[in-house]
């Protein structure tokens, strides 16, 4: 057991072996003792230092390993050598075509699987930048204004973007929305041109500047039109699929058979219907049924891009 | 998002997805790591110079072998292992490596090793009563880096890191046992040093 009372000080035992050691030291007098000269022996690790590392190594190294890419470039993508006879193509083009034949189901059904993952992590992607904007900004995520070019759900790309906290604006794009046919030439405007952008330009921008996804719009308590504050609430929905005109209510993208919803939290689940639960919030209208602030902080709604966070019905209810 | 989802889309990105979203991906993983690898990597090393480039070295290798990160294998302890890699080429690079080093008699040989009983069976008045100034910490952060590479991997993960012996064993490719015996044999060494280093008649 003598051989164990290192590791069991320094909680390095697994859970079964830290029992054994306890009930033998409830007992033994002399491992006690022996335990303790082990105890002041460890002062000797004891240093007093937390070693910190340098100011802006973290975005030091993503440049270095960048810099590296371009020179370095991974191994095993060379081409395999020699080439294919006629036969070995006829043969091949048989077995490519019978396995489409077998596999055509699965394959459809994989390939709608692969886009909701990647349509995940591109929400999962979100996340960490709503989560990043909100470490700089005091707790407060992108802010939707009540009035002005601004005033859109969509504002959070721009936002995002500007700050730099995503580089790619292919991230805003659902790859089963119908915007990503055009995802090549998708460009997510800059704030700048939102504000001076003229009247007849502005819709078609601010429809633009989400991309594919709904963003939470602010919410009124006490009167008073407030934006959310990151609270890691799992069951408050961030941003999803953005809203459809279906009449089940659910998002136009994945063909309307359900959502990604991003919770605030950071996760991110598949929902068919809606609501959170069975009675939970419904995530694209507020209390009231109808797009537009939220009526507590608790109720989020999910506004598409060019949704704006009507406040009148709330504050003369209130 | 798990340590293990980010590396997944990183990986992805490399092989033909959305560079933007691997960068991403890649640049959380590293902030998450940037406190805790750096602090391994600066005591392992004992050089903050060497403990930074190791670090960089350390994600360029995340880089160029995220292709054989195995599914269903943790992150963290593949990190360290490459980061203990790195640690090891950095060490041997390094021409000013103090070549006098606290087990310049034993060359990594676990047989010869103090075990935990020697320890033991000291008399001598712990240290603890007397750790209290700056000069006795720098002592001891002395003593440390300059324990062999063999017994400081294990000091620096279980110790400072507080990992496992399992876990540690896994990072160092060795059995749990030669994590335990290398620990005894650390302290040990660290003990017989600090006896010395009292003036006599003191201890």
């Amino acid at each position: 057991m003598h051989d164990q009372l290192l590791g069991y000080l320094l909680d390095a035992l697994e859970p079964s072996e830290q029992e054994e050691v306890e009930a033998s030291l409830s007992q033994d007098a002399q491992l006690q003792e022996a335990m303790s000269r082990l105890h002041e022996k460890l002062a000797l690790l004891d240093d007093g230092t937390n070693f910190e590392p340098p100011p802006g190594l973290a975005a030091r190294t993503c440049q270095f390993v960048a810099a590296r890419q371009a020179v370095a470039p991974k191994p095993g993508c060379a081409a395999a050598a020699g080439g294919w006879r006629v036969q070995d193509m006829i043969v091949g083009g048989g077995v490519f075509l019978a396995a489409c034949m077998l596999l055509f189901p699965a394959i459809a059904h994989s390939l709608a699987s692969a886009r909701i993952s990647q349509c995940q992590n591109n929400l999962r992607m979100m996340g960490l930048a709503l989560g990043q904007y909100s470490d700089f900004h005091a707790g407060q995520f992108p802010f939707v204004p009540q009035r002005g070019p601004l005033a859109v759900a969509g504002v959070y790309g721009p936002l995002l973007m500007d700050a730099r906290l995503i580089d790619d604006p292919a991230l805003l794009v659902c790859p089963t929305s119908a915007l990503a046919e055009q995802a090549d030439e998708f460009a997510v405007p800059k704030l700048k041109r939102l504000v001076r952008a003229a009247a007849a330009d502005l819709p078609a921008l601010q429809s633009r500047a989400g991309g594919s996804y709904g963003y939470t719009l602010g919410y009124c308590e006490n009167g008073r039109y407030r934006g959310h504050r990151n609270c890691g609430r799992m069951r408050f929905a961030l941003m999803a699929d953005s809203p459809g005109e279906l009449a089940n209510g659910r998002s136009g993208n994945h063909e309307g058979t359900g959502q990604n919803v991003l919770f605030e939290d950071q996760h991110v689940a598949w929902l068919k219907h809606c609501r959170v639960s069975n009675f939970g919030d419904h995530i694209y209208v507020n209390g009231l049924g109808y797009v537009g602030a939220g009526i507590g902080r608790d109720d989020a709604v999910i506004g598409d891009s060019s949704a704006r966070p009507l406040t009148v019905r709330l504050m003369s209810a209130q | 998002m798990t340590d293990e989802e980010l590396l997944v889309v990183y990986r992805q990105s490399t092989s033909g997805g959305q560079a933007g979203t691997g960068r991403l991906a890649f640049s959380e993983l590293v902030r998450r790591y940037e406190r805790e690898l750096y602090g391994y990597l600066r005591r392992y090393l004992g050089d903050a110079v060497l403990a930074e480039d190791a670090f960089q070295a350390t994600f360029l290798q995340v880089h160029l072998k995220c292709d054989q990160f195995e599914e269903g294998r943790k992150v963290r302890p593949w990190l360290y292992t490459i980061a203990t890699h790195q640690a090891i080429d950095s060490q041997r690079r390094d021409k000013k490596h103090k070549i006098m080093s606290l087990d310049r008699h034993n060359q990594y040989d676990d047989e010869q090793m103090g075990g935990l009983a020697d320890l033991l069976a000291s008399d001598d008045a712990g240290p603890s009563a007397r750790l209290e100034s700056d000069e006795q910490r720098d002592w001891i952060r002395k003593a440390v880096s300059e324990l062999s590479p063999a017994l400081i991997g294990p000091v620096t993960l279980v110790y400072y890191q507080g990992m496992k012996y399992r876990e540690a064993a896994e990072i160092l490719d060795v059995p749990v046992g030669t994590i335990k015996s290398r620990l005894n044999a650390a302290l040990l060494k660290l003990h017989e040093a600090w006896v010395q280093a009292q003036p006599s008649g003191d201890i």
